[in-house]
C-alpha cells in the first residue's frame, strides 16, 4: 500500500507507553520544555504551573489505572471481581449455582418418666424450643447452625408405645404378651 | 580587581518582557493578554510566587506530594508562645531546604496577633545565584480562612 507524503508516520512526543503519575508529569515537563520554551521555564515543585502539571498526571494516572483495570476485569484468565467472573463464565455456558447454606439433621431428645400405666409421661417434658436455636458445629465451634422450626416435647416422634399387662398363668409366669 | 555584575536582571530569560517564567498565583485571566493565566516575567517574580503558594498549602493537600507545604493554618489555633514562633521559624526553614534549596534564608519574622488569630510571616530571601538581591515575601494567615500575602523588593543588588 502506498502513503502520501502527508500520510507518513510523523513523529510524535506523546509517549503511550507513560501510564503511572510519575512518568506523565515527566513526560509533560519535557512536552512543555519542547513546546513552550518562552512560556514556562518554572518546573520547581512549588510553583503553581507545576501543581497544575501534576493535577493533569493525576487524572492520566487515574484514567490509566481504570482503563487497565477494566481490560483485566473484561478478560476471565485476569478477572478478580467475583460479579465479572460469574457473568464471564455465564457468558461461556457455565451455569453457576447459586449459594446455599449447610444444612444438618438435627435430633433432640429429653428423657421423661412413665407413668404407671407405661405410657410416657408427657408432664414432664420441658416446654417447646422455638425455631432459631443456635448449636456449635463439632468440627468448628464458629460455625453454628440454627434450627428453622419448633421444637415441640409433646408429641412423641416415634409414637406412643403401646404397653399392657402381660397375661400370666396359674404358676404366676408371663402366659402371652400383647404388643 | 573583580568587575560586579550589577545588572539587575542577571537571568537571561529576564532580559525579554515577551518571555514567562512562571503561572502568577492566585490564578488570574489576562484581559486581551497571551495566554489565559497571567504570568510572572522574571525569576524573582516566580520564586517570590513559589515561597507564597509553599506557606499556603498544607501538607498531604498536593496529590502525591504530600510532604510538600506547611500546616501553619493549624497553628492559628495554638497557643501563641515564643516556642510557637520559633517552631514556626524552623519548619519554614525545613520546608525550603527540601523544596526550595536555591533560596537563601536571610530573615524570619513571625508577628502574632492573639486577638484576631491572625499571624503574619515575613521572609527576607535571596536566590543563591544573586547573593546581593534581597527581597521579601509576606504572607498572613488569619481565623476567617483567608490569607494574604504580599512581595516586595528592597532593590539592594
Amino acid at each position: 500500500m502506498a502513503y502520501t507524503d502527508k500520510q507518513k508516520l510523523i513523529e510524535t512526543n506523546v509517549n503511550y507507553t507513560s501510564k503511572d503519575f510519575s512518568t506523565i508529569k515527566a513526560d509533560l515537563i519535557e512536552y512543555t520544555k519542547a513546546y513552550f520554551p518562552d512560556t514556562y521555564k518554572d518546573f520547581n515543585e512549588t510553583s503553581p504551573g507545576m501543581m497544575l502539571i501534576e493535577l493533569s498526571s493525576y487524572v492520566g494516572d487515574v484514567l490509566s489505572y481504570y482503563i487497565d483495570y477494566n481490560y483485566k476485569e473484561n478478560l476471565i484468565a485476569t478477572a478478580t471481581e467475583k460479579r465479572n467472573v460469574r457473568r464471564l463464565s455465564e457468558f461461556l455456558g457455565y451455569k453457576v449455582p447459586n449459594k446455599t447454606p449447610s444444612v444438618v439433621r438435627l435430633k433432640v431428645t429429653t428423657t421423661i418418666d412413665a407413668k404407671a400405666d407405661g405410657t410416657p409421661d408427657y408432664g414432664q417434658a420441658p416446654s417447646s424450643i422455638d425455631s432459631g436455636l443456635q448449636i456449635a458445629s463439632s468440627v468448628d465451634s464458629q460455625i453454628l447452625f440454627e434450627t428453622t422450626s419448633e421444637i415441640d416435647f409433646t408429641s412423641s416422634g416415634s409414637g406412643d408405645p403401646a404397653i399392657s399387662a402381660p397375661t400370666l398363668d396359674s404358676n404366676g409366669e408371663a402366659e402371652s404378651y400383647t404388643p | 580587581m573583580p568587575i560586579l555584575d550589577n545588572r539587575k536582571d542577571r537571568f537571561v530569560e529576564d532580559q525579554d518582557s515577551r518571555v514567562s517564567v512562571g503561572i502568577d498565583f492566585p490564578f488570574a485571566r489576562v484581559a486581551g493578554g497571551d495566554g489565559y493565566f497571567t504570568t510572572t516575567k522574571t525569576t524573582i517574580e516566580a520564586v517570590k510566587t513559589n515561597i507564597r503558594l509553599l506557606l499556603q498549602t498544607n501538607q498531604g493537600e498536593r496529590l502525591f506530594q504530600p510532604g510538600l507545604g506547611m500546616n501553619l493554618k493549624q497553628l492559628l489555633f495554638e497557643q501563641m508562645t515564643d516556642d510557637l514562633s520559633i517552631q514556626i521559624e524552623n519548619d519554614i526553614v525545613d520546608v525550603f531546604q527540601r523544596w526550595l534549596p536555591f533560596v537563601n534564608l536571610r530573615n524570619i519574622e513571625v508577628n502574632r496577633r492573639d486577638d484576631i488569630n491572625q499571624v503574619t510571616i515575613n521572609i527576607e530571601f535571596n536566590i543563591n545565584r544573586t547573593p546581593n538581591a534581597t527581597e521579601s515575601v509576606q504572607v498572613t494567615f488569619d481565623g476567617v480562612g483567608d490569607e494574604t500575602s504580599s512581595a516586595t523588593g528592597d532593590g539592594a543588588y
